[in-house]
């Protein structure tokens, strides 16, 4: 301070100082919208924003959730932010503030000047950030003691955030880019194509294990789940692709390693929807309803020790091994199909699912048996994963617009399917769990709910159906799936 | 944004103690307030420890606008600038005249004024000359310290007279006892003597103290170096009161 100070004379305050830990999810959502968050060593938090800087004290150990947190607008941030996902340590500094002034000769306050020194937890990585307030009509005082200090504009942060500072202290995180793509081409043969994209996705599946075995959140296991779904689904809606008995065992084998985490998931999704199923109960079911929720919760720590056993049982990795060891070996072009450009095999399935679609959609109506409707929804799920696994063949806009329109169908059916599978689950529940009679009551006043829930979503499938099934949807279709691309024809 | 003024005949009547801590207590409150010392005496502009920007030569009119943004100086308080005193107000009057007219070349001047600052707060110099009639059309309130002597009841009749004489609009005076002694029998009597002949006057009494002659000393508005200090809360009083009638005006 003294080497800029110059003439003036300086008032400094005490520094502000403190040990911080920084938390992210495993995503490093907050850290990529620019904000940060910090614990300080007496378990108050703060939320630093551009310039706002929220805060909250007197938060429980072991806080990793949104929900974790009083009501605050800190929490109502995270939610946006974090979602489903839990926030953890991820790196320690020393952060110290400290204001400044500089007085002329009269007395008179001529500049502030905010520091803040960020040194990391080593304390090899260390940094200070001068802040110059310039006060109206005293810039020319400003200039010399920015020239005494021979700053050059080029050191300016484009930010006084902290997030600036902390990135510019050297701290980068390990974003694991979540790819959009899978680096296929047109022409290249559906085998190849299958193989190389199957392997991309078990790849995220693996990434995610250590996650479920340290119960961190749930969405580990969902993203588990979620690629080894799609990896099965490539590999059955392409199985002409392989060898039957080579798709016969990756089939086999990708079952047995999703099969294991069912339960789990089950479990998860219903005590994450808790606040959901409340309000559909009057308070006089509480009391089974706190029992419904207490078996759920003891459940779903016997499922997680079941999945982490498999987890650590040397036949998950044998399996997971075999997979990625089959689809690693070099293709065997087994037939016409697999030795196809892949964007004209893909343009040919995606087109007959959807004729598929229009013929199952158009026979729906208010009085169609249930088990057409969910015939429907899967149908329209495999063309879903179809479109979105070779959406980077396509143009992005138009893809992006097909999807929309097919999203909000599948909404509506998967809503349809949801409550059934809810509903089930629940009477499975009162079957096996059914001692007492407020229980008893809560599930049963659950599954009424639900069922008339299901019947409004119903009534809605026949209209939602009618939309999707529009002329411009079918020529939409036909044009960007159809073989003969007029385009290209051109060009 | 509302124009305030701090006016009186008589000097010495704690009229710049006024004008600072008034500016000081509104910016305290949130309101965004630029003081003008308008005093060639420079009083305020010492309190605050700003001095005018040197070699300020007369220039013509169409520039006094902009070289009065260019006098405006950061006090050392958030929200609380100050246009120092300085012999280029001769201008100013004339910005002044024009502050209540629309449709000139001069009103965007306080447009440009009006989106900063929420208060201005004129300190006078103690005449009535024709940069106080530019105040007395300019401002919404104009606070005048009286102190309880036969004197400077004298004074404040001047005032009015001169007012009906000028056509100006009287219910802007707004006057405050002044450096009450309350042990002197001739304040008290004063006192209850204008009270009951003007019902103007606001309830607060500022007494006469030595902290807000120590001012001068610590260059500082009272609320910084004697906040628990009877003479600091008059003027709090004192201000809470004048923010219903600037707010009113």
């Amino acid at each position: 301070m003294e080497a800029m100070s110059g003439k003036y004379a300086i008032e400094s305050s005490d520094a502000d100082e403190a040990t911080v830990t920084l938390l992210d999810d495993p995503d490093f959502d907050l850290w990529k919208a620019g904000l940060i968050l910090v614990r300080k060593e007496n378990n108050g938090w703060c939320l630093y924003g551009e310039k706002a800087r929220l805060q909250v004290e007197r938060v429980k150990r072991n806080a990793k959730f949104w929900w974790d947190f009083p009501e605050s607008e800190l929490r109502e941030r995270l939610a946006v932010y974090i979602d489903l996902r839990a926030v953890l340590p991820v790196t320690r500094f020393n952060i110290s503030d400290s204001a400044h002034v500089l007085r002329n000769d009269d007395g008179k306050i001529v500049l502030r000047v905010n520091l803040t020194s960020l040194v990391d937890e080593t304390g090899d990585n260390g940094r200070l950030f001068v802040e110059f307030v310039p006060l109206r009509g005293y810039h020319k005082e400003l200039k010399t003691v920015v020239e005494q200090l021979g700053l050059l504009l080029s050191m300016q942060l484009d930010s006084e955030s902290l997030h600036a500072k902390v990135k510019h202290s050297g701290f980068a995180p390990q974003i694991n880019a979540k790819k959009k793509a899978f680096g296929i081409s047109a022409d290249e043969s559906v085998e190849e194509s299958v193989r190389q994209m199957s392997l991309a996705m078990l790849e995220v599946a693996r990434a995610n294990e250590q996650g479920i075995l340290d119960d961190i959140d749930t969405e580990f296991l969902h993203q588990y789940r979620v690629s080894l779904r799609k990896t099965r689904s490539l590999v059955n809606l392409m199985k002409k692709a392989f060898p039957p008995e080579l798709h016969l065992k990756l089939k086999t084998l990708l079952a047995q390693l999703a099969g294991k985490t069912n339960d789990l998931r089950d479990m998860d999704v219903f005590l994450l929807s808790r606040d959901y199923y409340q309000q559909m109960l009057p308070e006089n079911f509480n009391k089974g309803f706190d029992q419904l929720f207490g078996f759920i919760a003891k459940d779903r720590e016997k499922a997680r020790k079941q999945v982490n056993a498999s987890f650590k049982d040397a036949a998950h990795d044998k399996a997971f091994e075999e997979v990625i060891a089959l689809l690693q070996q070099r293709p065997v072009f087994c037939n016409g199909f697999a030795r196809q450009p892949v964007k004209q095999a893909a343009q040919k399935k995606i087109l007959k699912r959807y004729q598929k679609i229009g013929l199952l959609g158009e026979q729906i109506n208010d009085d169609t048996p249930d088990h057409e409707v969910h015939e429907l929804r899967i149908e329209c799920k495999k063309l879903r994963y179809m479109m979105e696994f070779f959406a980077e063949l396509f143009p992005k806009k138009r893809i992006r617009d097909l999807l929309k329109t097919l999203k909000k169908l599948q909404t509506i059916l998967g809503d349809f399917n949801d409550y059934s599978v809810q509903k089930e689950f629940l009477a499975e529940y009162g079957k096996t769990h059914g001692k007492s009679v407020e229980l008893a009551a809560a599930i049963n006043g659950l599954i009424a709910v639900l069922h008339q829930k299901q019947i409004q979503e119903r009534a809605k499938v026949q209209q939602a159906f009618s939309v999707f099934n529009q002329q411009e949807v079918t020529n939409e279709f036909n044009e960007l799936f159809g073989l003969i691309d007029s385009r290209e024809e051109k060009a | 944004m509302k124009v305030v003024s701090c006016y009186s005949i008589k000097g010495g009547v704690g009229k710049t103690a006024t004008s600072v801590n008034l500016a000081y207590m509104a910016a305290a409150d949130g309101y965004r307030t630029l003081l003008v010392d308008l005093d060639p005496q420079g009083a305020s502009s010492f309190y605050f420890r700003v001095k005018p920007a040197k070699k300020q030569r007369g220039k013509r009119l169409i520039n006094a606008s902009q070289s009065l943004f260019k006098q405006i100086k950061a006090s050392d308080f958030d929200n609380l600038d100050v246009i120092p005193a300085h012999m280029s107000f001769r201008h100013f009057d004339n910005l002044l005249g024009q502050l209540k007219k629309s449709n000139n070349r001069l009103s965007k001047t306080f447009d440009k004024l009006s989106k900063e600052y929420d208060l201005i707060v004129l300190d006078c110099p103690p005449t009535i000359s024709y940069l106080s009639e530019a105040v007395f059309t300019a401002s919404d309130v104009i606070f005048v310290p009286v102190i309880p002597t036969t004197l400077s009841e004298r004074t404040y009749e001047q005032l009015l007279a001169f007012f009906k004489k000028n056509d100006f609009p009287k219910k802007r005076i707004v006057p405050f006892f002044s450096m009450v002694q309350a042990q002197k029998s001739l304040h008290k009597s004063t006192m209850k003597n204008m009270k009951n002949r003007y019902a103007r006057f606001l309830k607060t009494e500022l007494p006469f103290s030595a902290d807000v002659e120590n001012m001068g000393e610590h260059r500082t508005p009272i609320g910084e170096f004697a906040k628990h200090r009877p003479a600091n809360k008059a003027y709090l009083a004192l201000w809470k009161e004048m923010e219903k009638k600037i707010k009113r005006s």
